[in-house]
């Protein structure tokens, strides 16, 4: 170094050190974890909650709850109309959706299997509804499932992707950013009032863009639930390893039914899975409309109440015995406060004696 | 008339030349002051260098391309992407012939190869210069990335390690004569496929998933990359250290060189000893002395650079101008080939292709028999790039030495779709049949011989819930895609701990009819090392009919097909 | 493109020869070409490569009779298969025969008419294993002095109702009005039905057991 210090030198050369010593300082003090409890991963902080998709419908009390319509394969569109339209006689499907608004619609494609062995919804089906929303002004239509096995194959050999190409709605397959935590219940889950679910990954994407949920879901046997229809549906958006919850899976989908409160069901029994389900495999096991004989599709506002006419009038059993439908009801009534717009109503004939349930020949 | 001067690292004073440009000794690390010459642009187009860059370029952009492209739903979409996807594996005239030594036979579209073949008969070894999509990347690291010392003519010297090539090359070949086909391990094309499938994809989607896809699993990813990535690096010290160092298809193609009429010559008349030549030699074939044919690219670099014209691309030049042979050592050559020999015995003593086989070895459906997947293998991870749920995965001890890399089951990470044949569509070699859906399913015409079976399911009673636990579950059952289904249930009555009586359903194996698809062991919910219900390899039908009892794996005697025929309406 | 290519050194100095000109061209055209084969090749391809299991969801339901062949008459809308272990749940006792002669499935159904009616015309098809197995059962419910009627491998008419066998598939056509009103109703819907069935040995439709889908 040559030369004499002069105060800007000093200053120059000094700055340098102090401005990195009150960095250092200031780096220190913000990022200060005395315990070691900030930094761990916070898995259970970014929790979503679900908004209730049947809030703002503004359903008349007067219009029936359930709604049948039975007919030929051949002539699907006029059978979910009739059933649809049932609901609301003077605007049908546009009561419930809205022009602008982002359906999400959510099938069964949980298997990579034909159509005909009735283990997923009958394209023919998901098409008809599709095009009553295009009809009601939506904005988008989203349809998606998580099964098992590779989505891409389930889609194609459903018939889904075809049909959801053909109608101009789009198909989302899950991946892995698609997946968030959602939370059915603030505190942990008592399984002595058969709860099960605190919070789980599901796929929240789709649903987070949606601003109404429509499930369309086949009518079938299933060897551990007894029955998987409407509210059993609602499996398919968990995430993760789900086969956890066989071991409670009375709970876990009455906790589903909690969670999700959907716009409408609609459920598929053009062909019922009678035997063997829920992947079934022998064409012998499927009737069409099961019990009634006929194909037969069933919209409703209430999904407790659909599945246990369905267990009852298609699959022929004793919806007493069904054991998630009680639990649903309960866990339905416990949540809902006064005023909001929600049914969980596990007695189908209390609707029936109401003059809520109509049913039409096509 | 100048004397040639043979290589060193420093030169003589240059001699006055009578190019447009100056030019200093090249001594040591120093570089010439920049002389540019302004060509028009099609002259600049048509040059062969840039013509050649262009192609290298071409080529490894489509590499890249059917890199990208080669996912399970586009392969599904396009049957004609099976055709283009594995390319550069059938035109790998290495695979073709190491397959035939070992099949003794060309596999369907192995025969392309030919068209690089015949034409290296002619040309030389156009392809590591033009076309190998390994080589460019080689090229083009080396190019970006190499040290100062790297960019002189020091680098590009001819190096008795350049030999090692060929001992690698006679070592694979002689293996392969005794049965063993280990030429994937350092196949160009091969290595790329698999580093590109095992660590380059999977590392690039897991930030960006939408560009490069979900990002898969692959067992020992760290290893292939890192050989990857380890070769990549040599080329900062030693341009294209792998094409001339270790490369057992370009030792192939140099070995066949030697009949080629087009040659690099260089005319001891016009040559003033400058060097220039060296200074770009991709090959380090020594074209400033006596070419060495079988280590020269084609690159024409040397003639490009040459100020005085004296090297030109000639139709059979004068055999004094050129070293014909490979010039290795003949002793060490055999040496090479006793490791060779040796190999195959010392890795298949340990019997474990045979009497102590092991369960957990699962191949994809459609596989040969084991010791002809060995064969046929060359690890080139294409089928575990299509495969959609992930679940092939390359073996790393578990298939022994020899089947290091070779494709196994993982049914933690996947299970094997029903309806699927991806894998088998996109083998280049046949180690995985060319299989329809209805064959390995055992349907229409092969009702009879039923369907592939990769193995069998077993249920461990101590860790299946039902089964151990009185816990309800049954999720394999659930599952299982099989028609009957080959899992069922019995109803069993527990009475707990606390004396509650429950009744339960516990699931149980129907052994004629599991196919071994793993589905069940994916979707069990007792995660871990063993699954409650997990698949072991006996029972695979890819040796349930060999002869040789060491090598059948079948667990019972040939069931009575059960006739499962399927309603013609159906069409499947 | 000349500056991105130039080198610090010396180089040719001349313009390229005309060999070189010409060999880079074609190299060029060829390599462009090649690259234009690949994309063509896969633009035209490129869409949903059949997977046929989609096609058929047009079939919701194994629907084996075909139309009547007549104006008025409905095909079954529904109809009920049993397997052989299921038989009895529709034939009772007369099952034991036809497990004896290894019958593999049962299909009914009923084709109906509004007009004058409502009318019915029962229809018993049953799969046998082997035509032999079905021409046994059919000479076993055959009474001897009915007259044939040409329809199927062999076939018979009493009282309105035909029987018929053909390959492997054994069928009753039974109408609903007892009195023989509706005999030719059902020997059109026979012949309808002998229409769709192969005379080959193998049965059009298949067992329902074990089918793999």
């Amino acid at each position: 170094m040559a030369g004499r210090l002069t105060r800007r030198d000093v200053l120059r050369r000094g700055a340098g050190a102090v401005f990195a010593t009150g960095c250092a300082a200031l780096g220190g003090y913000l990022l200060h974890d005395p315990h070691g409890r900030r930094g761990l991963g916070t898995r259970a902080q970014s929790v979503r909650r679900l908004p209730n998709y049947f809030a703002d419908v503004g359903f008349p009390g007067q219009n029936p709850r359930m709604s049948m319509a039975m007919g030929d394969v051949q002539r699907m569109e006029q059978v979910v109309r009739a059933a649809i339209g049932g609901l609301d006689p003077d605007k049908g499907m546009r009561r419930f959706i809205r022009r602008g608004d982002v359906v999400l619609i959510k099938p069964n494609v949980g298997f990579d299997r034909p159509p005909a062995l009735g283990a997923t919804t009958h394209p023919e089906v998901l098409r008809w509804v599709i095009r009553l929303c295009r009809e009601a002004g939506t904005r988008r239509i989203l349809v998606t499932d998580h099964p098992i096995e590779s989505p891409a194959a389930c889609f194609a050999r459903t018939g889904i992707s075809r049909v959801v190409e053909e109608e101009g709605a789009e198909i989302l397959l899950p991946a892995q950013r698609h997946f968030a935590e959602v939370g059915v219940r603030d505190c942990e889950p008592d399984r002595g009032l058969g709860e099960v679910l605190h919070h789980w990954p599901m796929l929240h994407a789709p649903l987070a863009e949606a601003t109404k949920v429509i499930g369309v879901a086949p009518v079938k046997d299933h060897n551990l639930a007894s029955a998987s229809m409407n509210l059993k549906n609602w499996y398919g958006l968990l995430g993760e390893r789900r086969s956890r919850f066989h071991q409670a899976i009375h709970e876990t989908i009455s906790d589903l039914a909690l969670l999700m409160s959907p716009t409408l069901v609609v459920a598929d029994a053009t062909r019922v899975m009678m035997r063997n389900g829920p992947t079934g495999g022998r064409l012998s096991d499927i009737s069409p409309g099961g019990v009634l004989g006929r194909p037969t599709v069933v919209a409703s506002v209430d999904p407790v109440a659909c599945d246990a006419w369905c267990y009852e009038n298609l699959l022929g059993r004793d919806p007493d015995r069904l054991a998630y439908l009680g639990l649903a009801r309960d866990k339905i009534r416990a949540r809902v406060v006064e005023g909001e717009a929600r049914f969980g109503e596990s007695d189908w004939r209390a609707y029936d004696a109401r003059g809520l349930v109509t049913m039409v020949n096509v | 008339m100048n004397e040639p001067r043979s290589g060193s690292a420093a030169s003589s004073e240059p001699k006055p030349s009578g190019s447009a440009g100056a030019t200093e000794s090249l001594a040591g690390a120093e570089t010439v002051r920049p002389v540019r010459f302004r060509d028009s642009w099609k002259t600049g187009l048509l040059r062969i260098t840039t013509v050649r860059i262009i192609v290298q370029a071409v080529m490894f952009g489509l590499f890249v391309a059917f890199a990208l492209l080669t996912t399970f739903s586009n392969v599904d979409r396009c049957p004609a992407l099976c055709f283009w996807l594995g390319t550069f594996l059938e035109i790998d005239p290495l695979i073709a012939l190491a397959t035939a030594i070992t099949t003794h036979t060309v596999y369907a579209g192995l025969l392309w190869s030919l068209i690089i073949l015949i034409p290296t008969f002619f040309l030389g070894r156009f392809f590591c210069g033009w076309i190998c999509p390994y080589g460019t990347l080689h090229h083009f690291i080396g190019w970006l990335f190499r040290s100062r010392q790297a960019r002189t003519v020091d680098a590009n010297r001819y190096r008795r390690s350049q030999h090692v090539k060929y001992y690698i090359l006679a070592a694979m070949l002689v293996a392969a004569v005794f049965g063993t086909l280990q030429i994937g391990l350092l196949d160009p094309l091969c290595l790329l496929y698999r580093s590109t499938t095992g660590a380059v994809l999977p590392a690039l989607g897991m930030p960006a998933p939408d560009l490069f896809g979900e990002p898969r699993y692959c067992g020992g990813a760290w290893l292939i990359g890192a050989l990857l990535f380890g070769l990549l690096a040599m080329n900062l010290v030693v341009p294209r250290f792998f094409c001339r160092v270790l490369c057992p298809l370009g030792a192939l193609l140099g070995v066949v060189s030697r009949l080629a009429w087009w040659r690099v010559d260089r005319v001891p008349g016009a040559c003033t000893g400058c060097d220039q030549c060296r200074l770009h030699c991709e090959g380090a074939c020594d074209p400033h002395i006596r070419l060495r044919r079988a280590e020269c690219l084609v690159c024409f670099n040397c003639i490009e650079d040459c100020p005085e014209r004296a090297l030109r691309f000639a139709c059979f030049p004068d055999r004094k101008h050129e070293i014909v042979g490979t010039d290795v050592s003949r002793r060490k050559l055999i040496f090479a080939g006793l490791a060779g020999l040796l190999f195959g015995p010392f890795v298949r003593t340990s019997g474990r292709q045979t009497r102590d086989f092991p369960s957990d070895l699962i191949r994809p459906p459609g596989a040969v028999e084991e010791l002809e997947f060995l064969e046929r293998c060359v690890k080139c991870a294409q089928c575990a790039r299509v495969c959609p749920t992930n679940v092939i995965q390359p073996a790393l001890v578990e298939a022994g030495l020899e089947g290091l890399w070779t494709p196994r089951m993982n049914f933690r990470i996947g299970h094997c779709q029903l309806y699927c044949t991806a894998c088998d569509d996109v083998c280049p070699t046949g180690a995985l049949e060319r299989v329809s859906i209805d064959r390995k399913l055992g349907l229409g015409e092969f009702t009879r011989i039923g369907p592939i079976r990769l193995g069998t399911a077993h249920i461990d009673p101590a860790r299946c819930l039902p089964h151990g636990k009185s816990v309800p579950c049954v999720v394999c059952e659930e599952v299982c895609p099989t028609s009957p289904k080959a899992i069922y249930s019995e109803r069993v009555t527990r009475t707990l701990r606390d004396g509650e009586v429950v009744e339960l359903r516990v699931p149980r194996v129907d052994i004629d009819r599991c196919i071994g698809c793993g589905l069940c062991e994916h979707a069990c919910p007792v995660v871990g090392d063993q699954r409650a219900i997990y698949v072991t390899a006996e029972g695979e039908s890819r040796s349930q009919d060999h002869p040789d009892p060491d090598r059948n794996r079948s667990v019972r005697l040939r069931p009575a097909a059960a006739p499962a025929r399927v309603d013609p309406r159906l069409q499947l | 493109m000349p500056t991105f290519f130039a080198r610090r050194y010396a180089r040719r100095p001349d313009a390229i020869g005309r060999t070189e000109k010409v060999l880079s061209l074609v190299i060029l055209v060829v390599v462009a070409g090649l690259v234009a084969a690949i994309v063509l090749h896969l633009t035209w391809t490129w869409g949903r490569a059949p997977i046929p299991c989609a096609e058929i969801y047009q079939q919701s339901m194994p629907q084996p009779f075909p139309a009547s062949g007549l104006a008025d008459w409905a095909a079954p809308e529904r109809v009920e298969s049993f397997a052989p272990d299921e038989l009895y749940q529709k034939i009772n006792g007369r099952a034991d025969l036809y497990l004896q002669h290894g019958v593999k499935a049962l299909w009914f159904g009923t084709y109906t008419c509004p007009v004058n009616g409502p009318r019915t015309v029962d229809v018993y098809w049953y799969e046998m294993d082997t035509p032999a197995n079905a021409a046994r059962i059919y000479e076993a419910e055959r009474a001897p002095d009915a007259p044939t009627v040409g329809i199927g491998d062999a076939g018979y008419q009493v009282g309105g109702a035909v029987f018929f066998r053909q390959g492997a598939n054994y069928v009753q056509v039974i109408p609903g009005s007892l009195d023989g009103a509706d005999a030719q109703v059902a020997l059109t819907i026979a012949r309808q039905l002998a229409g769709v069935m192969s005379s080959t040995a193998l049965p059009t439709t298949q067992p329902l057991q074990d089918r793999i889908p």
